[in-house]
């Protein structure tokens, strides 16, 4: 018996592998690697890759057991090895767990029908290991995870806010660079915001908070499903991990007003966080001349022109950026795209 | 031979064996095998013999095994140690 391995890029390709997946209860999403494994002219399993995440393992019911998901796997790991991606993320039903185990992935977390793994032994744990070393004693600590896309006078009073709640505030910034505003623009932002505060510590994001990377939205078919369980592994990591290696016991979030994902987001948050002893609580969002102050709107003035009228919503560190050769970089950017929410 | 970077070579095909190297603290081995019963001991003794010949002492390795045999094994592990220890941007 020859398994033959096979890139599936043609139409006809791609339709075997969406129903192969449709069959097992699962919903093919378009990526950027995808791999099958053909037996006699008919695909028997496939696997998809994308950024640095595996994903949409599946394999024909009568053909489980052969070794077939261990070929897949394996092939997609060598891809990404050729490619310089060495850390490695999984997202796959319970039924795989073990697969992926023998072909050393530890599993980072168990949440309803998906499992999490990574391919680094101590991956999550070490990065506990270096928060830990952050840890600040009180009674109540607090936390914020913020896009800051970019940093507005909102951000800066959902600060405050949680400070005056609070005896110390981390704060993490979202990681992922899909934002218009860079990672490392967002981040300097920040800590220039809170540069005179005592009580607050800055930190890198990570692939564990908030990564859009390892969005898994093919587990789900209508939209608003779809952000649920990313929402639900997002905030499950942060309860077992994360605010127990800085003994966060609480979180803070802004009302949110326009955003559907945020909101279902949010709600999640309230659902999950508490089970690890964190307790969320929402802040209402201010309002500047009847207006909310959100990143989503700054980014819109802009977009329209009105870099000036943006102003009245942004702190000096964001003003100043706006009118350096990045910002003025990034405003072009702002100008030439379309309206994201994020 | 120190670890640079993670590797991995080989397949699981019968008869052959998929390893992966990455960077560790002594030599830590986690086997896999259709004859881990049978034949467990000996591979490890192989990957292990392999590692010494080639003076690497801090690795983790991954292997499943699909019933390679020695020389396949021993094969298997020069690539991957070499790719893992080559200096430059090689993957």
């Amino acid at each position: 018996m020859y398994y033959e391995k096979v890139l599936l890029n043609t139409k006809k390709q791609l339709v075997e592998y969406q129903n192969l997946l449709e069959a097992a209860g699962l919903k093919y999403e378009e990526k950027k690697y995808k791999l099958g494994v053909y037996l006699n002219k008919e695909l028997v399993g496939g696997i998809s890759f994308e950024e640095n995440c595996i994903l949409q393992l599946v394999v024909r019911e009568e053909f489980k057991g052969k070794g077939i998901s261990n070929i897949l796997i394996s092939e997609v790991i060598k891809y990404a090895f050729t490619i310089n991606i060495f850390h490695l993320f999984v997202y796959t039903k319970p039924d795989n767990e073990k697969q992926f185990n023998d072909l050393g992935f530890h599993t980072i977390i168990k949440v309803d029908n998906v499992v999490f793994l990574e391919n680094k032994r101590n991956g999550i744990v070490d990065y506990c290991k270096e928060l830990e070393s952050k840890k600040v004693a009180g009674e109540k600590i607090g936390s914020l995870v913020m896009n800051l896309n970019p940093i507005t006078l909102g951000h800066k009073y959902l600060i405050d806010k949680a400070l005056e709640r609070c005896d110390h505030v981390h704060i993490f910034v979202v990681k992922e660079n899909k934002s218009v505003f860079e990672y490392e623009d967002r981040y300097r932002l920040l800590k220039e915001v809170v540069k005179d505060y005592e009580d607050v510590t800055v930190h890198n994001g990570s692939e564990y908070i908030i990564s859009t990377a390892t969005f898994p939205t093919y587990f789900i078919k209508s939209e608003e499903c779809i952000s649920d369980a990313y929402a639900k592994l997002d905030t499950n990591i942060f309860g077992k991990y994360i605010s127990k290696a800085l003994n966060i016991n609480y979180r803070y979030v802004g009302t949110e007003p326009y955003c559907k994902t945020t909101n279902v987001y949010n709600k999640n948050l309230k659902e999950e966080l508490p089970k690890y002893g964190v307790v969320v609580e929402e802040i209402s969002r201010i309002e500047i001349e009847s207006n909310t102050i959100s990143a989503s709107k700054v980014r819109e003035l802009i977009k329209k022109g009105e870099v000036e009228e943006s102003y009245k919503f942004l702190p000096n560190a964001t003003k100043e950026f706006l009118k350096t050769e990045k910002g003025k970089a990034t405003i072009k950017k702002i100008e030439g795209s379309g309206i994201r929410r994020h | 031979m120190e670890i640079l970077r993670p590797s991995i070579v080989g397949s699981v095909e019968s008869n052959d064996i998929l390893i992966q190297i990455e960077k560790g603290n002594g030599i830590k081995i986690n086997l896999e095998s259709s004859v881990k019963k049978q034949y467990g001991e000996d591979i490890e003794k192989v990957i292990i013999d392999t590692l010494k010949e080639l003076n690497v002492k801090n690795a983790q390795i991954t292997a499943t095994d699909k019933g390679a045999l020695d020389f396949t094994i021993v094969a298997r592990m020069k690539t991957v140690i070499k790719r893992a220890t080559k200096k430059g941007d090689v993957a």
